[in-house]
């Protein structure tokens, strides 16, 4: 889709991008520089940690490590924000169940849920299962809490028109409600993406002997520093992914709905 | 559509009945609507008139059944009205905040009607034909934020025709469109009610509009309001914005209402309409 973009736009987006790109590659520089003056085992040479990333997560390693890392965190993302979300659904729509569980919700978002994997561990064992368990549990709050909030903050104008109309039900929810709320569930799923990264992250360092937090830490261990800073690059990389591909996809899903803020022309009166 | 379409014995269509609004607000209590009692009957159009902040957006949310009043009731076909009744459409005041951004114009203008359990088809075709009549050919595909103020105005004035509702209640529905589409539209609704035995209620500013319209106008007093007057407009049917306009009759009870809004009497004695006829 083309954007149509004044003359004066074209060189400040240049430059916006030019910046972004320069940053990095400063810092990289910068590293190899101070690294290779330090000669310190701890600060490996570039080559050297790309060597590392690429013998540690391409070919068997990618099957061994960085897949099940993926797929728990795939799942447990999905697995959160979906409960979360018909949580969400159920409270915003019933206040008398929202005001029950106030205090425990409220409770158990501020909650780390990083601090919970001793339980997790208890209650999962280890294995995938608990990988995905405290993923999850780290999204449902946000997703619950952010759910609720949108559907409750939704313009009372919407709320007329669906009685004025009949709008009710199943109808109701998916065409009105819903999209209203939109800007809040995207929000929460995309604060949620980088959690979820952290917890696989943190739960493959406590309990896990694969994945790739289990191996960066073992490296971290056995003093193979190369393999280590190739795990903390991956995971770097990762990050920087996933949010530019929720990105792409949320800004898609809001062009769609027509909710793209750049279009919005706000009331009239 | 029970609720509307079955008009038990000597009861009218719709009777607001000493109807009284008070809001209560962080900063008080505020009186909207003091004593407002008015009938309508099947078929009629009846206007109401008043300054702005008279009130009438909360008269109306009243007659709609989104808000309940503090005291007197609404009574549809002599049954008091608990929430909005089945076969009743509004036309809200604040448009653009009714209409669903992330829908097409047609897409809002079928939701009531499929909602309604209208198949797909058949609500595409009404849809169709309100956009039509109120212009909007052609446009079904775009999104409400890429119209005008005034088009998006029309799109919710579609959207009520579309629904065929037995009563219509509109909220200055022609606020925010030129001379010209006013006057289309405006006789684009009388018509309606002969062709679907449709009821309308609409609020207005302009007072041409409000005897051109109507059968009956109900003038607002100032905050907190009261009626001031029901003023019978008997102009003949079909109305026509030439020959009707040019009635001196339009002109003597365009006046009166005119009179009415500006120095609003206390009640309105019963004899006004033979007053100005015989004058
Ligand atoms: N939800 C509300 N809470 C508190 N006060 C309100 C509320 N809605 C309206 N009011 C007040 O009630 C009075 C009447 O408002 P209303 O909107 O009914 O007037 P109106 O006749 O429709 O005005 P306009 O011609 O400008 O549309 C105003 O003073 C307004 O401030
Ligand atoms: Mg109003």
């Amino acid at each position: 889709m083309s954007v149509p973009v004044s003359l004066g736009a074209v060189p400040r987006r240049l430059g916006a991008f030019a910046w972004q790109a320069v940053l990095p590659v400063a810092l990289v520089l910068g590293y190899q520089v101070a690294a290779s003056a330090a000669r310190n085992p701890f600060f490996p040479a570039l080559p050297d940690i790309w060597q590392a990333f690429v013998t540690s997560w391409t070919g068997p390693g990618f099957t061994r490590d960085v897949a099940p890392s993926l797929i728990d965190l795939f799942a447990g993302y999905v697995l959160g924000v979906a409960s979360g979300l018909a949580g969400g659904i159920v409270l915003g729509r019933a206040p008398r169940v929202r005001a029950a569980l106030n205090p425990l919700v409220s409770f158990a978002l501020t909650l780390p849920p990083v601090a919970l994997l001793p339980l997790f561990l208890m209650l999962l064992g280890i294995g995938p299962q608990m990988q995905i368990g405290v993923i999850a549990f780290s999204v449902f709050f946000t997703l619950l809490i952010n759910t609720t909030e949108g559907l409750r903050s939704a313009d009372p104008a919407l709320g007329d028109l669906s009685a004025v109309y009949r709008i009710g039900g199943l109808r109701r929810l998916l065409v009105v409600q819903l999209p209203a709320a939109a800007p809040y569930i995207l929000a929460a799923m995309r604060t949620c993406l980088s959690t979820a990264v952290l917890v696989m992250v943190v739960s493959e360092m406590v309990g896990a002997s694969q994945g790739i937090g289990a191996q960066t830490l073992l490296a971290q261990q056995s003093f193979a520093y190369e393999q280590m800073w190739a795990g903390m690059l991956l995971l770097a990389v990762l990050g920087c992914l996933l949010n530019a591909l929720f990105t792409l996809a949320e800004r898609a899903v809001l062009r769609r709905a027509g909710l793209l803020p750049a279009t919005s022309t706000g009331a009239r009166p | 559509m029970t609720a509307v379409s079955a008009p038990t014995g000597q009861w009218p269509l719709l009777r607001a009945e000493t109807l009284a609004k008070t809001y209560h607000t962080p900063a008080g209590a505020h009186e909207a609507v003091r004593d407002v009692t008015f009938d309508v009957h099947a078929g009629e159009v009846v206007s109401i008139v008043g300054p702005s902040g008279a009130g009438k957006t909360t008269l109306l949310r009243i007659l709609a059944g989104l808000l309940a009043p503090t005291s007197g009731r609404v009574l549809l076909s002599g049954v008091p009205v608990e929430g909005p009744p089945q076969g009743a459409a509004l036309v809200f005041q604040d448009y653009s905040r009714s209409l669903l951004p992330w829908l097409s114009v047609l897409g809002n203008v079928t939701l009531p009607l499929r909602s309604a359990r209208v198949p797909r088809a058949e609500a595409a075709d009404r849809a169709r034909q309100a956009l039509a009549s109120v212009g909007l050919e052609g446009k079904e595909k775009l999104r409400p934020r890429e119209l005008s103020g005034g088009m998006q105005q029309r799109v919710s004035i579609a959207r009520a025709l579309a629904y065929q509702p037995r009563l219509l209640l509109m909220d200055e529905p022609f606020a925010s469109v030129d001379a010209q589409t006013r006057m289309d539209l405006e006789d684009l609704v009388l018509p309606l009610r002969e062709q679907y035995g449709m009821t309308i209620v609409t609020v207005t500013h302009d007072i041409d509009e409000a005897v051109y319209l109507s059968d009956r106008v109900v003038v607002l007093s100032p905050p907190p309001s009261t009626v001031s007057a029901v003023v019978d407009i008997p102009l003949p049917a079909p109305r026509s914005q030439t020959a009707t306009k040019e009635d001196p009759r339009f002109g003597r009870l365009r006046h009166r209402v005119l009179d009415l809004v500006r120095r609003p009497e206390p009640a309105a004695p019963a004899t006004t309409q033979e007053r100005i006829l015989n004058r």
